[in-house]
């Protein structure tokens, strides 16, 4: 029986639900923070998780392909009072409706007790990440969480140090836990299986209860197992208490074993993994807002042979079928992926559908290489974010937000207004000497920051669980917080674009046309709006983005110089080798509001630029020649943490052979990340009046998809402007 | 030696196979009144830039990582393009020289000797075959129509050039079936079979600025372009599909 029309019902539900809160997981583990107060924390975190598993409502209704969920209803805000309830900054850009949302829906005791955390926090938050992490999920599919918890269980009788008894104390309660909730959902499926009169739904349900007996505990036997494992224990990652958002990694070489099974079935397969995608999208911390979570497939091992398989074609297949665009997907991209994985990719991209996104296995790879990452490992790479990288179940830190983050525009305008004497600088070399200062002392006080942060939150919210997915957790028995087999803390930047074009047009203006000092034009950034001659000015200086080294060698100075003051800093402190990850989601406006006017010709408080790309209305030269200034760039060693850059194509523009040739030409030598949106202006105004007819549509908008229809304004006409200036080629 | 250049557009894909670098010569010896490019015409762009050849190939050359995949290459188009035969014939043997593919985007109307020069150093002409009357050729382009119908006769006849006819379909001027009719039997009694590209007329200039009022008559839509194909494979001609 085909359970097609169970998976377009789950997605009709999931996709026209309205958001709402669910406030389960709030109670449930403020009330285990309560009741077990008085023990160490470890533990105490481990009990609330099973609090909420044993009693949370679990829903099976919404989507009885598979069991898992976090909320009692699908799209409805799983709170995290360890994050903080409030709204995220980008989310209230993303989807403006929902600013405000939680207003008045959380109850005053639950805020009263998460205020008065030790120390107290203002902002209620206790110490909560933001996830962007991936587990190793082969041992969960192949070994099993039993299996996990014997080798917790007897290194704790082993070993007798206090802290780390109590921690692998912890890891078992929270396994056992995860255990016990999947037999809660076969118990809930065979009694709803008799309950239903609908036989699909029947049968559907009796798969679950079988599964559900078995894993996550025992080893996965099949597809159906193995997915179900996968949902099981991403949700209760999720649930565990990561704010935002938790990857997961490379499900394709996970089930690759049960490859065989797609390949005789592959249109069963891909339903199921329609199922799992549907899942994961009704993980809602933010409801609607609710974005990055990642799926990668594809991809090489460090032999050079491709990992893909059937399993790989069963995602793409999924995602053509239900248009979710979180969690997002991105393949991995080498010379030997499989054909059917390149045209089925190309083709989706094509046709408009924004997914998948790619990734470029030799220099991301490299990148780890050259932070020292041993090669097998590293071309295990997956995405755990927007698109900041990770290694599965190897590497935390990566992009936990706790490393600090970074504005190439931000620090170049601090500089300059900074300065005493402008019209004293005698050069470029002499500007870029104060940046590289800048820099310097910049990443001093954020690794001073990590460390802090880094401390309060292992100390405030560890997590045994997700801990207890990590390579060698069970021997270390320490939270991920404090060791894991590889540190790569990562550094997160933006505005890059806007930098190099604003020293393109220091150089024309004051050194090379002399028309301008620097002195008149720093007063001028101390303006809220740039006058209109010198913008006029301004804009006749070469931009980034047209592969025109006249603009361009500034973005490779720039990185040049920012390396330099990192891997100084780095040897000074004794710091390990940080991962600079240009990221954006929709933190170019976040980051635009709190800077001023810059020599860009930008005036302040405007977005800064949305990808590492040119900046919108700057790209004179099309998008070859974006991609030729962006393959300046040596990412494997300036972006070890990965890039984001869009490109928008119009319909006309995006046969399949242009965007494979787009493609092989970027990442054949050696460009690092590429997101293509096919969109057409006038389809896009028309989604904007008539929204009910654009249901589906997805799009990329800048590190994160959504669907068009669900954007507030200030995304929706960026993307039409970007469409626009994609169809003045 | 130097060519005449008034632009350098990368990321056409509308100017032979694949993802293509066009260069537009300055200079054009017709008036047509939907000219999408009147900055070609002489005396219209004053910031057109004299280039020394190794330089205008190194700059044409940026794409080149697109074209292996995409089977591109550089378009020569105008303007007249033929109207600077001799640099134009060494710009094309220097990238020849350099294994680049390319094309040669010509209305013909220019001396035989000039199509003779130029013919060894093109891998694929793109041929404009706007009307076969000679009295409505030249009412609407100012120009000779047996010019370039005679070259064009020519090249397929003396040469084993690769040529891609291209009939600009232009309201108010060849779209009418009667007109299109007449192109198809001239291209079916060609001495070669040749493939036939139609370029709808747009509203649109190449430089994105708003067309001249009588420039917009020759927009022509899609049913008009599909009513087109049909009268031209009607002559048992090759009409290619569109590129999406």
């Amino acid at each position: 029986m085909s359970i097609r029309p169970l998976i377009d019902e789950a997605a009709d539900r999931l996709f026209r639900a309205e958001d709402t809160v669910c406030l389960e997981r709030a109670r449930l583990v403020t009330e285990a923070h309560r009741a077990h107060a008085d023990k160490p924390m470890p533990l105490r975190r481990a009990l609330a998780l099973e609090h909420v598993l044993r009693h949370m409502t679990l829903d099976l209704a919404s989507n009885p392909v598979l069991a898992g969920n976090t909320s009692s209803r699908p799209r409805a805000w799983m709170l995290i009072p360890e994050h903080g309830f409030r709204e995220d900054a980008q989310v209230a850009i993303e989807h403006p409706e929902l600013k405000g949302f939680l207003d008045g829906k959380v109850p005053q005791e639950l805020v009263d007790f998460w205020h008065a955390g030790d120390p107290p926090r203002a902002d209620g938050r206790a110490g909560a990440g933001i996830g962007h992490l991936a587990v190793d999920l082969d041992a969960v599919v192949h070994r099993g969480l039993r299996s996990i918890l014997d080798e917790v269980e007897a290194r704790r009788r082993r070993d007798a140090d206090p802290a780390r008894t109590t921690y692998r104390e912890a890891m078992a309660v929270a396994l056992r836990a995860v255990i016990d909730w999947s037999h809660r959902y076969a118990d809930e499926a065979e009694r709803l299986a008799a309950d239903t009169a609908r036989e699909d739904v029947a049968a559907c349900l009796r798969r679950v209860a079988d599964a559900c007996r078995r894993v996550p505990a025992e080893p996965a036997r099949n597809l159906f197992e193995g997915l179900q494992a996968v949902a099981l224990v991403q949700l209760a990652i999720a649930i565990e208490g990561h704010g935002l958002s938790v990857s997961v990694g490379s499900p394709d070489r996970v089930l690759a074993p049960f490859a065989p099974e797609a390949e005789a079935d592959p249109d069963g397969a891909a339903d199921l993994v329609a199922a799992l995608v549907l899942k994961l999208a009704s993980n809602a911390i933010f409801g609607r807002g609710s974005k990055t979570q990642a799926v990668t497939v594809g991809g090489a091992d460090h032999t050079g042979r491709d990992c893909s398989n059937a399993v790989t074609l069963a995602f793409l297949d999924a995602y053509d079928r239900v248009s979710a665009s979180d969690p997002h997907l991105f393949v991995r991209w080498h010379p030997g992926l499989d054909a059917a994985v390149r045209e089925k990719a190309v083709a989706m991209l094509s046709r408009g559908r924004s997914m998948p996104l790619l990734v470029n296995d030799a220099p991301t790879a490299g990148g780890f290489i050259a932070a020292g990452i041993p090669e097998a490992d590293a071309y295990e790479y997956c995405v755990i974010g927007c698109n900041e990288l990770g290694i599965p179940g190897r590497m935390f830190d990566s992009a936990c937000s706790i490393g600090g983050g970074f504005n190439d525009l931000a620090l170049l305008n601090r500089t300059l207004l900074a300065l005493e004497a402008p019209d004293e600088i005698a050069d470029m070399a002499s500007l870029l000497a104060r940046l590289e200062e800048a820099y310097a002392e910049h990443f001093r006080e954020a690794f001073a920051n990590r460390h802090r942060v880094q401390a309060e939150m292992a100390r405030r919210a560890p997590t045994p669980l997700t801990t207890s997915l990590m390579r060698g957790a069970a021997e270390r028995g320490t939270d991920m917080l404090q060791a894991m087999p590889y540190r790569l803390p990562g550094l997160f930047t933006r505005g890059l674009s806007n930098a190099a074009n604003a020293l393109a047009a220091i150089e024309h203006e004051v050194f090379t046309l002399r028309r301008s000092t620097l002195g008149l034009l720093v007063a001028a950034m101390r303006q809220p709006v740039l006058d209109d001659a010198l913008r006029s000015r301004l804009a006749e200086a070469p931009a980034w983005g047209n592969d025109d080294d006249r603009a361009d060698r500034w973005a490779v100075a720039l990185v040049a110089l920012r390396d330099r003051a990192q891997t100084r800093v780095e040897a000074a402190g004794g710091e390990p080798r940080h991962a600079v990850c240009h990221v954006v989601r929709s933190l170019h406006h976040v980051d635009g509001r709190r800077i001023g006017t810059s020599l860009d010709g930008r005036d302040a408080g405007q977005p800064v630029g949305d990808s590492v790309g040119a900046l919108l209305g700057t790209a004179r030269e099309g998008p070859t020649a974006v991609l030729g200034s962006v393959l300046k760039i040596d990412v494997a060693r300036h972006f070890q943490g990965g890039t984001n850059l869009n490109i928008t194509l119009t319909g006309s523009q995006a046969s399949r052979e242009v965007i494979a040739a787009l493609v092989a030409g970027f990442f054949g030598d050696g460009g690092q990340e590429l997101q293509i949106n096919v969109l057409d202006a006038a389809r896009l105004r028309d989604a904007r009046r008539r929204p009910e007819r654009y249901r589906d549509l997805v799009v990329r908008v800048t590190g994160l998809s959504a669907r068009f229809v669900d954007l507030g304004d200030t995304e929706q006409l960026e993307l039409i402007a970007r469409a626009e200036e994609a169809a003045r080629r | 030696m130097l060519l005449r250049v008034h632009n350098i557009q990368r990321f056409c894909l509308d100017d032979g196979p694949g993802i293509r670098t066009t260069v537009f010569l300055q200079g054009c010896p017709l008036r047509c009144w939907w000219c999408q490019n009147p900055a070609a015409q002489p005396g219209m762009h004053p910031r057109a830039t004299d280039w020394p050849i190794p330089d205008l190939a190194d700059v044409l050359e940026r794409d080149r990582r697109f074209w292996t995949p995409s089977g591109g290459g550089v378009t020569a188009s105008g303007g007249e393009p033929l109207a600077q035969a001799e640099a134009l014939a060494g710009l094309l043997s220097e990238l020849g020289r350099r294994c680049v593919h390319r094309a040669v985007d010509t209305s013909g109307t220019v001396p035989r000797d000039d199509v003779a020069r130029v013919a060894p150093h093109a891998d694929l002409w793109l041929w404009d075959v706007k009307a076969v009357d000679p009295a409505r050729h030249h009412d609407a382009t100012g120009g000779d129509a047996s010019l370039p119908l005679d070259n064009l006769a020519w090249l397929l006849d003396a040469t084993d050039a690769a040529v891609r006819v291209r009939v600009p379909l232009v309201g108010g001027f060849n779209a009418d079936a009667a007109s299109l009719a007449d192109i198809g039997r001239w291209i079916a009694s060609l001495p070669r079979r040749v493939p036939v590209e139609l370029l709808p007329g747009h509203d649109i200039r190449s430089d994105g600025a708003s067309p001249a009022p009588e420039a917009r008559r020759a927009a022509v839509g899609a049913e008009q372009v599909a009513r087109a194909r049909d009268v031209l494979r009607a002559s048992g001609i090759e009409v290619m599909e569109p590129r999406r």
